[in-house]
């Protein structure tokens, strides 16, 4: 099941980079917006999982940060 | 005839295979990723909900650069967990006859022991001992991140210890950017040797936990970011929480027994997430995961937060998560009889519940002068109030009550050095 | 199974192909409005060396880049040498909010391009971009981010193509 997983991921992956419109480095002002980032405090984020996780029986998958303003 | 534990052996993945797939993917030359910010940041966390538990949560990191591609980060942070709650006195339970998790010896220590956090006194006995259950959880955690050709590498090592379970930790993660920053992609490994020796018990009893995560974050437009998470972790040892007990009626007792949970744990989740900029001022991010393990627990989680600015220097966030599972394959409300696998842990009933956020973050400039503590560039403070709401299927054991009613809250601050 | 993966991998790797820079090529021509409203054409700046810098507010490097271009216009003053800094931010407000917290007044020319026009000609791959021109205006270095080890590099490159 799990490489049906990664297969799917890697699929996924290839028809992205393949399909999708690439946002040039001079159009990321707006991604740049730290309102745009997903995990903009992954603390912060942390400590509010460590609540969810001692009273639900799931873990995993939630997410970590992610860049996208182009620099560097 | 009890279902076999649903390891699914021939199912297992060789995940180390799939690193090392993935890894392939990382030689390439493209440009440099960035270290994280020099900063410090200090967190004043609390929880409180009607099951009469209480969690205050300091935690302090701080990050620093030892070179233009090496960063250094040190966490520390205390788990301070207290309940005025009902004592049990003594714990008496008996084990069960399952095999994979041994004897269930039980010794009458004189201590205290609250169940409903599995937090027991560090010490005193009888009516001496505190009348607030105390568990005080001390986590120091160091990790270093450097930038590597082709990406970014973090490895982190914590350690955890309270007086009845102790952790060791390392983490790793693997990280790049390709077609110009469009796509991230990034690999994790986590490694766990944990140690649990229940005050009412004689044995100590290890905990093994390996997780493997793959993430995908890619642009798709100028206001549109899409994220996949895949999260495999696996788990074995002594999985039960043995200071909560299962009580079985006999003709004319009731005889307690310790949970035994199956020895194995398989994890699985996978999630999407996305974030739209509705405006130049506002976004809003959607999420949802699927879980699913080999105690046969399935879970959907839906989530959205609504983000706005409302000044250059203030951003105010809503947010609502809603989450559904149904129960464990081993999960009773009652058991009639003892039976191989048993729990009290309500976290594997059926049940669903709702989280609402409430969150602001405020960035210091020297320009706004109305607050004084905003009178500084490096500064951003941030405030979040939670109200959490579950209903399980089952009474809890201890308390009796099925819907559970929680707040939490945290205030932070970041200094950027 | 293998099979898929090995080829599903290829296939992905295969995406990832990237432009080389274009070094030896003479630059792209522009135009554009600088701070002052005055009117600048790259041509302006033939028989100079030029230092084409794409930057913006809402870059992190690009923040740390500014005040080494007032360092090195200020080092290289009396020589025939130029910045030309493109400013790709929505708003220029957002610019000149960020030069006005820079320790130092930018003295070298600004240009201003709000609906980044001028990128595309370079096909810059990430942010900041630094172009060194020689006088002839041929694309004679390229530099993509910024890092503090860099400095050297472009002192010694600008030192280079002043004494051709």
């Amino acid at each position: 099941m799990l490489r049906r997983l990664i297969l799917f991921g890697f699929i996924f992956l290839f028809l992205l980079l393949s399909g999708c419109a690439t946002v040039r480095p001079w159009h990321r002002e707006s991604l740049s917006d730290p309102i745009m980032i997903m995990d903009e405090n992954p603390i912060d984020s942390g400590i509010k999982q460590h609540y969810l996780d001692y009273r639900e029986g799931s873990v995993g998958a939630t997410g970590e940060q992610s860049g996208g303003c182009g620099c560097g | 005839m009890l279902p076999a534990n649903k390891a699914g052996d021939a199912d297992v993945v060789d995940w180390k295979t799939a690193v090392c797939v993935g890894l392939i993917s990382f030689i390439l030359p493209l440009s440099a990723q960035q270290l994280p910010d020099e900063e410090l940041q200090a967190n004043f966390s609390g929880y409180f909900d009607n099951f009469q538990v209480s969690v205050i949560y300091p935690n302090f990191a701080l990050t620093r650069h030892l070179s233009e591609s090496t960063a250094i980060t040190g966490r520390y942070l205390v788990d301070l967990v207290s309940a005025a709650s009902i004592r049990t006195g003594n714990s008496n339970g008996r084990s069960s006859e399952g095999e994979d998790e041994g004897e269930g010896e039980s010794v009458n220590t004189g201590q205290n022991v609250d169940v409903v956090t599995a937090a027991s006194t560090g010490g005193g006995r009888g009516e001496e001992a505190f009348k607030l259950a105390d568990d005080v959880r001390n986590e120091f955690v160091l990790g270093i991140n450097h930038l590597i050709a082709n990406g970014n590498f973090t490895l982190n090592g914590l350690y955890s210890r309270e007086h009845d379970y102790s952790s060791r930790t390392i983490a790793g993660t693997i990280s790049r950017d390709f077609a110009e920053k469009n796509t991230t992609i990034q690999l994790s490994f986590v490694r766990s040797w944990d140690k649990v020796f229940p005050t009412t018990k004689t044995w100590t009893r290890k905990v093994n936990v390996e997780t493997v995560d793959a993430t995908f974050s890619q642009i798709l437009s100028t206001r549109l970011l899409t994220q996949f998470i895949f999260s495999y972790t696996k788990a074995d040892g002594q999985l039960a929480d043995v200071y909560r007990t299962i009580k079985i009626a006999v003709p004319d007792s009731i005889i307690q027994y310790d949970p035994v949970h199956p020895y194995n744990r398989y994890r699985r989740a996978v999630a999407n997430r996305f974030v739209y900029r509705l405006n130049p001022l506002s976004s809003i991010t959607l999420g949802y995961r699927y879980y699913w393990d080999s105690w046969d627990i399935r879970s959907h989680t839906f989530s959205g937060l609504y983000q706005r600015h409302l000044s250059q220097y203030a951003t105010l966030g809503v947010g609502i998560r809603t989450y559904f599972q149904n129960e464990a394959f081993f999960f009773r409300s009652v058991y009639a009889a003892p039976e191989r696998y048993m729990t009290a842990d309500s976290k594997l009933d059926k049940a669903y519940s709702t989280d609402l956020e409430l969150k602001l973050t405020l960035n210091g400039s020297g320009e706004q002068g109305i607050l004084p503590f905003l009178d500084n560039d490096r500064l951003q403070y941030n405030f979040s109030l939670n109200w959490y709401r579950r209903h399980t299927n089952s009474p809890d054991w201890f308390t009796g009550l099925r819907n559970l009613s929680a707040i939490y809250f945290n205030v932070g601050i970041r200094y950027k050095l | 199974m293998n099979r898929i993966f090995g080829i599903l991998l290829i296939f992905t790797l295969a995406v990832f192909a990237a432009d080389a820079p274009q070094i030896g090529q003479a630059a792209p021509l522009f135009q554009g409005t600088a701070l002052d409203g005055k009117k600048i054409e790259l041509s302006d700046f033939k028989g100079k060396v030029v230092l084409i810098d794409f930057w913006a507010s809402w870059c992190g490097p690009c923040r740390q880049e500014m005040p080494f271009l007032i360092e090195l216009y200020r080092r290289y003053g009396k020589s025939p040498f130029e910045i030309v800094a493109v400013n790709i931010d929505d708003k220029l407000e957002n610019a000149k909010r960020f030069m006005g917290q820079l320790p130092e007044e930018i003295s070298f020319t600004i240009v201003q391009d709000p609906k980044q026009q001028i990128p595309p000609k370079y096909e810059i791959k990430g942010m900041p971009s630094s172009i060194l021109l020689d006088k002839e205006g041929i694309i004679r270095f390229w530099h993509t981010g910024f890092k503090e080890s860099n400095k050297e590099d472009y002192v010694s490159e600008i030192d280079g193509l002043l004494k051709e």
